[in-house]
């Protein structure tokens, strides 16, 4: 199966500012990708050369098989832009209608597919409010419906959850996944919590570069690792006691804002008996607790693959 | 080219027109000045002109080339005024409301939902349709308030009238074509309202002056005058001074497709940053 967005030696640079260098990258299709990486990695940037908003200054990029903005991708691609207002004076459906009749639909086809989209979001009672006067929870989700009108290939969704309440951002996740059926979703955001309950493939990137391409599985491993958030960063002599623990494979700290112990166990442990023998060795040394978890999360690994490769370069 | 874009493109803008700041102020500035203007020329002006006391003043002080033989060519001096005074503003309006063809959303990002749906070109020429549509719109109703002001004045309203006023109308629609098409161009190169209606208006009162320069500079070469009609804004001389003619009309027409042309070509090329 051809990849839908596939990019050659991607670069693009404002100035003397690196925004993105040699990135290669192979998005297949079918799938919700997550977009990664601190801020300033070039997620932004990426985006807006895949839809077209900014050329690349090397390499080369290729969408559903088509150079951005070939007329042939228009409708076939849609894109919820980061900060990008719907126009202020014309009330919500009327947009929705002209994005509709831009896209070829009649008249009557168009009405349906806006009143489809805002059904989606469960706005159709602010139909006929403009943008201005909706809230920004309700904005966001207008703006996103947007990009579900006209059954496109592949949606591109930047930072679609931020600003939200956790009740939206739960609605927002649910109706991509939704949407996901039978298209190509991809996700920038920092909401990295979101993306690992709603990405099947995360491309991370960091200071303009691609460091990995992979499946959200293949990053984060559920069962082996045990992390512990202490109320302390944890002494050398904790974690040499705990490392001590039959079945455990390995024992270190994590990064100095949060303090943690973050504990690879061995297939073969019982998962009951370590954490009795773990939690056992804490009481022994008066070290508090907060927070006893399996498995790493996203936001974990993909800290730790950026700080790796900053360290590396 | 996609025409149905384009025809989507321009009865939306169309639509929405009258929710846009520049077209609701630039129309109120617009009735207000020519409520003032009708009335001045009401208030003893008209009168003053047709008894000769102000002609040669009035004349004058407002354009120097002027033919005074179209004074008696006109159906009726308050006509002649009218059309005298539209011929050196309406232009500065029309630049006002038309600076923001596309530079406000591009600056405000509205575009990024609209370029994955529509051909750049279809956007650009789309939004430059419906700006001349505009234009023309406000034109025609300057020159409707017009009649009926002086149908009002003079109890009744001769073909002669109706005629001078869509000839007026006509020119003026010329006249304004060059610098809505340099407002387009500007707007996609900047994505700026302010810079599109500095340059625009810049160039409005410049081109003028320059002339006026070149004239006086070279003045003794024959015909050096007639360059003036090949200037953006040379329809105003060419009619007021009796001289127009098939040229008159072709020239704005052809700065109209010029700019248009290279406007289009900067906001295809451009980046949505």
């Amino acid at each position: 199966m051809n990849p839908v967005i596939q990019t050659k030696n991607l670069g693009k640079h404002f100035g003397a500012t690196v925004a993105l260098s040699g990135v290669n990258l192979e998005i297949p299709g079918g799938e919700i990708i997550g977009l990664v990486g601190p801020n300033g990695a070039g997620k932004t940037t990426l985006f807006s050369i895949i839809c077209g908003f900014l050329k690349p200054n090397t390499g080369s990029l290729s969408v559903l098989g088509h150079a951005p903005l070939s007329p042939e991708l228009q409708g076939r691609v849609s894109v919820l832009p980061q900060d990008a207002p719907l126009s202020k004076g014309v009330n919500i459906r009327k947009q929705f209608e002209f994005f509709a009749k831009l896209q070829g639909f009649s008249p009557a086809e168009a009405a349906e597919e806006a009143q489809t989209a805002l059904e989606s979001v469960d706005l159709l009672d602010k139909a006929e409010e403009v943008p201005d006067s909706l809230s920004h929870g309700m904005r966001k989700r207008a703006s996103l419906a947007q990009t579900f009108i006209g059954n496109p290939e592949l949606i591109l969704l930047d930072e679609p959850t931020a600003g939200l309440d956790p009740v939206t951002t739960h609605k927002v996740r649910e109706l991509v996944l939704r949407k996901a059926v039978g298209r190509t979703i991809v996700i920038s955001s920092h909401n990295l919590a979101e993306l690992q309950e709603t990405c099947n493939s995360v491309a991370i990137l960091n200071e303009g570069k691609l460091v990995r391409f992979c499946q959200v599985s293949e990053v984060i491993d559920r069962g082996k690792t045990m992390i512990i958030r202490l109320e302390s960063p944890p002494a050398e002599d904790l974690i040499k006691s705990v490392s001590e623990i039959s079945g455990i494979v390995s024992v270190r700290s994590g990064d100095d804002h949060t303090p943690r112990l973050i504990i690879l166990l061995d297939d073969s442990i019982d998962d009951s008996e370590a954490d009795l023998a773990i939690l056992t060795k804490l009481k022994k040394k008066g070290v508090a607790y907060r927070e006893i978890r399996r498995g790493e999360s996203l936001e974990e690994k993909v800290v730790e693959i950026t700080n790796k490769d900053k360290d590396s370069s | 080219m996609d025409f149905r874009q384009t025809k989507v493109v321009v009865l939306h803008d169309l639509a929405s027109a009258y929710r846009r700041v520049a077209v609701i102020l630039t129309v109120v500035f617009f009735a207000v000045f020519w409520y003032f203007v009708f009335k001045a020329f009401n208030d003893g002006m008209v009168e003053a002109i047709d008894q000769g006391e102000e002609l040669s003043l009035f004349f004058f002080w407002f354009f120097d080339e002027i033919d005074p033989g179209q004074l008696t060519a006109a159906p009726s001096t308050f006509l002649f005024l009218y059309s005298l005074v539209a011929f050196l503003t309406t232009h500065y309006f029309v630049i006002t409301m038309t600076s923001d063809q596309t530079a406000s959303d591009i600056g405000n990002r509205y575009f990024r939902y609209l370029v994955t749906r529509c051909g750049r070109t279809e956007l650009f020429t789309g939004r430059l349709i419906s700006v001349l549509i505009i234009t023309l719109l406000t034109i025609v109703l300057g020159g409707i308030a017009a009649l009926l002001t002086i149908g009002y004045v003079d109890g009744e309203l001769s073909t002669g009238s109706i005629s001078f006023a869509i000839q007026t109308s006509f020119w003026l629609f010329l006249l304004c074509l060059p610098f809505v098409s340099l407002s387009a161009m500007i707007s996609a190169w900047s994505g700026s309202v302010a810079i599109s209606m500095l340059c625009t208006s810049a160039i409005a009162l410049v081109f003028p002056k320059l002339f006026d320069f070149i004239e006086l500079k070279w003045k003794h070469i024959e015909g050096i005058e007639n360059l003036r009609a090949f200037f953006p804004g040379g329809v105003t001389d060419s009619v007021l001074g009796g001289n127009a003619n098939a040229l008159t009309a072709i020239v704005p027409i052809l700065y109209l497709v010029v700019f248009g042309w290279i406007g289009c070509r900067l906001f295809r090329t451009r980046e949505f940053l």
